[in-house]
């Protein structure tokens, strides 16, 4: 399996962070740390905040309030060493309805700017993929259209992975799947943030656990 | 480059969306024959200026999908993490939407002319100002557009926001057309739409990448 490029001691910290939408507050004074090696998992029911933080995580978004750091420099700074190191995947997959897979895959890996490590062709078979090579986005499921975005979990090398409900559509078969290289990812010396509103038998996963909302 | 191919080949999968503002284009440029008179010298007078105005909408109309797909599809929040500049991406992102909508429609503009009885010189004067001119109104357009993505009914705002910025490109664009036709010197007007060209380049791509993380961070 790929290794992620300089594994070692990086580390995403966000301090005190508040945010709100139409004097509603989403977060509230909320701190966390995620370092290599390490599994956050961010719970919370729907409008809970889960996709606001993420989204504030990665710089999509400014929180009103507070400080987000990565490898001790702050993002602003630091952001373009953090972008080489990031992997986001969101509610929206960003899978072109006019593609085929292929050419979805090598959009995503040559615009996240590393180098594709592995071949696509065995990311497609982990994703159960192959076979759907050439049909265009339009053509799948959403199930499928998810697992395309995922498939590039498997294909670039980044350090830092935030995943906004990782296991939305997929079946039983592909979240156990998942889960093992997450944890692969995390033994790898890689950094990992997801959220989820299910309850996932998270076992396998040795995470440490944010409850956002009431 | 992989940016420009991407779209390339995604504009290619949807011919018909974009051939329309081009055949708008020709429809609207050929109906005013018949809805004024077929006498030459009227289409004389007024043909500069029609094919500049109808130039200056269908762009406006092509424009208004430029960055909606990816937006929705959440394509756009890949692009801003990308660690390439955004800039870079987003002129990329514009230059294949002028090679299947501006291009076309500067390469037919000549028949366009002739149609409207100009002579082969202002056909020449016309074809050099829109080669100027329409990059220009897709840049500034793309600037429109990246402010009002977010936005559910973006149409009339997009409109209000870009026409103040096209009434320059305008006015010199089919000024220059009718000065040529006049005998008189057309430089001046030709130099102030290559200027125009130049500002909008080269800034235009910072200013439209830094809108389109605006807009991502109000969904």
């Amino acid at each position: 399996m790929n290794r992620p490029v300089s594994s070692g001691n990086a580390e995403l910290l966000a301090e005190n962070l508040s945010y709100e939408i139409n004097d509603k507050l989403i977060l509230t004074d909320l701190s966390l740390a995620v370092r290599s090696g390490e599994i956050l998992f961010i719970e919370g029911g729907n409008g809970s905040g889960k996709t606001t933080l993420l989204r504030i995580l990665c710089g999509l978004m400014q929180a009103d309030e507070g400080r987000i750091s990565w490898n001790g420099e702050s993002i602003q700074s630091a952001l373009l060493d953090c972008y080489q190191q990031l992997t986001y995947i969101g509610h929206a997959t960003g899978v072109k309805s006019d593609l085929t897979t292929i050419e979805n895959i090598r959009f995503f890996s040559a615009i996240s700017g590393l180098p594709a490590s592995s071949d696509i062709q065995s990311a497609l078979e982990w994703v159960g993929l192959s076979g759907y090579e050439n049909s265009p986005g339009r053509h799948l499921s959403y199930g499928q259209q998810r697992r395309i975005a995922l498939s590039r979990l498997m294909i670039n090398s980044s350090l830092l992975w935030i995943l906004d409900e990782p296991f939305a559509g997929l079946d039983k078969k592909m979240i156990e799947k998942l889960q093992d290289r997450f944890v692969e990812h995390a033994d790898d010396g890689g950094l990992l943030i997801l959220t989820s509103h299910q309850s996932i038998d998270l076992n396998k996963m040795n995470s440490i656990r944010i409850h956002l909302g009431n | 480059m992989a940016m420009l191919i991407r779209d390339l080949r995604i504009a290619f999968r949807q011919r018909a969306e974009i051939m329309l503002p081009v055949i708008f284009f020709v429809v609207v440029v050929s109906l005013f024959p018949l809805a004024i008179s077929p006498d030459p010298a009227v289409l004389k007078t007024i043909g500069p200026g029609v094919i500049w105005v109808a130039a200056l909408l269908s762009v406006l109309m092509s424009l208004q999908n430029l960055f909606r797909s990816d937006f929705d599809d959440g394509a756009i929040e890949q692009i801003l993490l990308s660690p390439y500049p955004g800039a870079l991406l987003v002129l990329a992102r514009v230059l294949a939407q002028w090679c299947v909508t501006g291009l076309p429609l500067i390469l037919i503009s000549p028949l366009l002319g002739l149609l409207l009885h100009l002579d082969f010189h202002i056909i020449k004067v016309l074809f050099v100002s829109l080669l100027l001119g329409v990059p220009y109104l897709s840049m500034v357009g793309a600037i429109g557009v990246a402010l009002t993505v977010g936005l559910r009914q973006a149409g009339a705002l997009l409109s209000l926001l870009v026409l103040p910025l096209y009434v320059p490109v305008l006015i010199f664009g089919s000024n220059a057309v009718v000065s040529a036709a006049k005998d008189m010197s057309y430089n001046g007007q030709l130099l102030w739409l290559s200027a125009l060209l130049v500002i909008a380049t080269t800034l235009g791509p910072f200013v439209i990448s830094s809108a389109l993380k605006v807009s991502c961070s109000y969904r």
